[in-house]
């Protein structure tokens, strides 16, 4: 039996270690949530995760805080506490002597000086096991840098699911290219006519990929008109299916020479292997030194600009260029082509060509009336026959 | 060692290729149940009260159906079916408690109700995909989580018919007034009221268990199963 002071003391250390004990139960399960749902925000940034199934998990984890409050303590729990403070003891011999025992009164006696010295003292340090402080360093570490690469991916911190980074568009694949100072041309555009290096590039875009966003910028920037129309940078026939040859794309606002509608290639028509000039004629004539000089050396600019001098430097023209030049290869079947020799008379022929006159090339007819014509030629026939 | 020979039993099947597959598939459920044993008691009780309140959920959904289909249940009867079913689960968890001698494990009547209501939660993601989901953390869990702690501790008080009937009421009668109020469409303040009551009344029931059962010895002497 123990006296009153020695219970109310007993009563007072069973509240604080109650709530010590909750308030350590919450730290460690909000410790083990903010783990869980960082690696699940992660997994949704890398795309392993919808976001159905990220909430579904995040309910799921969140639904766990009653058995963190409510999880058995074992009726040890409080001795082991209480032992923890009294070590010779005392309080818990008083507990346990029967009552109306010799020693009870001893025992009650010393119990209360106990609890009144015990009373004065200090609340013990809250220790944190070894365990605890790995969960909570942990945690702490698995929140920061999920921040931290979120930051650093899409621009701030962000709580809860994360949708999958977003491939950027023409800009980003500008921008790699950018960076790859030392790659080489060659490798550049793994698409390009007898260019297999390029395909074997792990660093480059895909091939269908790339197809597809220059295709885009086709559309963006009316590369290519259609046959029939006279000028202007306008899209017309040059998706046509195979067997057509594509007319001349223009760039920008330069016009490409036309001549009754008919086909026709920029470049000398006698040799399908060589042009690409005349498409980057017209708006590339504040550049042509590079590619004067690449097509005067004779390297080959079959695969872009790379075999020129100054081509190993990252610059973002020369994959503009490269881009334009290879699509407008395609659409013209060949017709117009970067070949491996380009003289500077056919040069100078296919920007003759390219800037000839309109006039010139449709050969206007003087307009006439087709019944008119018809009773003219009826009369010189009737006149030839009265003669 | 006797003159007598001794005679060794024939040698088994050797190892490998020659052994059936019926006796290694014996011999794998022997190690799985023997890992399964060495396992702490209140692991291997905490995993099947989780599955126990987990198989409750359907159960309860389909007694529901059964008994709307043919009853009209008033908002008070039809939360007993789902009270009925976590009420057996606390004396489930009663029975495991006495029969090791551990009076905290009636705690586990709660860890069954916690499944029950995270798969009810679960189903509710599933179905309504959006943030509101997260108001039932609030609003659904501490009322399962708190009837648990409920026959919980009635149950293991001195007089555990009296506590565990006026247990049921009692958490039978909560059930249904969140029942009423939402589906009445309540006001932001009385959600926030209903959440408020929710979080003090787990805290306390929590607060209350841990002390029953952690410094029950030792504030009144003995154990009260």
């Amino acid at each position: 039996m123990i006296g009153p002071g020695a219970s109310s003391y007993l009563r007072r250390l069973a509240a604080s270690a109650t709530r010590r004990a909750l308030m350590r139960r919450l730290a460690v399960w909000f410790a083990a949530v903010l783990l869980a749902s960082s690696l699940l925000s992660a997994a949704g940034f890398l795309s392993l995760l919808s976001e159905t199934g990220y909430r579904a998990l995040l309910v799921l984890l969140l639904s766990t805080f009653p058995l963190a409050l409510f999880f058995p303590p074992g009726d040890r729990a409080g001795i082991r506490e209480l032992r923890a403070l009294d070590r010779a003891a005392t309080l818990e011999s008083a507990l346990a002597a029967p009552e109306g025992g010799a020693s009870e009164p001893l025992l009650r006696a010393r119990g209360e000086s106990l609890a009144r010295e015990l009373g004065t003292a200090k609340s013990p340090r809250l220790v944190v096991s070894q365990g605890e402080r790995a969960l909570f360093a942990t945690a702490a570490t698995a929140f920061i840098a999920l921040q931290a690469l979120l930051i650093l991916t899409t621009g701030g911190p962000a709580l809860g699911y994360v949708a999958p980074a977003v491939r950027a568009g023409r800009e980003e694949e500008g921008e790699l290219a950018f960076a790859r100072r030392n790659a080489s041309e060659e490798t550049a555009f793994e698409d390009f006519p007898g260019d297999e290096a390029a395909e074997s590039d792990p660093a480059m875009p895909g091939i269908a990929e790339r197809r597809g966003s220059e295709a885009d910028f086709e559309k963006l920037h009316g590369l290519t008109r259609a046959e029939e129309t006279g000028g202007g940078s306008e899209r017309g026939d040059d998706y046509a299916p195979p067997g057509q040859t594509g007319s001349p794309g223009s760039l920008g606002a330069a016009e490409a020479p036309q001549g009754d509608g008919a086909r026709r290639s920029v470049r000398p028509a006698e040799d399908p292997s060589r042009g690409g000039e005349a498409d980057g004629g017209g708006s590339e004539s504040g550049d042509k030194a590079p590619s004067e000089e690449t097509r005067e050396d004779g390297r080959s600019p079959g695969s872009g600009w790379s075999a020129s001098p100054g081509a190993s430097a990252g610059d973002a023209m020369k994959d503009y260029r490269a881009a334009f030049e290879k699509v407008y290869s395609e659409r013209t079947r060949g017709a117009v082509a970067a070949g491996s020799e380009l003289s500077r008379t056919d040069l100078e022929t296919a920007l003759d060509r390219y800037f000839e006159s309109f006039s010139l090339r449709i050969g206007m007819q003087p307009a006439e009336d087709p019944f008119a014509a018809g009773l003219r030629a009826a009369w010189a026939r009737l006149r030839e026959g009265l003669r | 060692m006797s003159g007598r020979e001794f005679r060794r039993p024939a040698p088994g099947p050797a190892r490998g290729p020659g052994r059936t597959v019926l006796a290694r598939l014996r011999t794998a459920g022997f190690k799985a149940l023997a890992w399964v044993r060495s396992l702490p008691t209140l692991l291997l009780l905490s995993a099947a009260a989780l599955a126990s309140g987990a198989a409750l959920y359907p159960l309860a959904a389909v007694l529901n159906r059964l008994l709307a289909a043919r009853l009209t249940l008033g908002p008070f009867l039809s939360v007993l079916p789902e009270e009925a079913l976590k009420f057996g689960l606390a004396l489930a968890a009663l029975a495991a408690a006495r029969r090791f001698k551990d009076p905290s494990l009636c705690l586990l009547a709660v860890a069954g109700a916690t499944a029950f209501g995270a798969l009810e939660n679960l189903a509710y993601a599933l179905s309504f995909p959006d943030s509101a989901v997260y108001l039932r953390l609030g609003w659904a869990l501490p009322l399962h989580a708190n009837a648990g702690a409920l026959f919980a501790l009635a149950l293991s008080s001195r007089r555990p018919v009296a506590a565990g009937l006026g247990a049921f009421v009692l958490s039978a009668a909560i059930h249904a007034a969140f029942n009423a109020l939402a589906s009445a469409y309540p006001s932001a303040p009385v959600l926030a009221g209903g959440l408020l009551f929710n979080f003090i009344a787990c805290a306390g029931l929590a607060a209350a268990a841990y002390t029953r059962f952690a410094w029950g010895g030792v504030l009144h002497g003995s154990s009260r199963l």
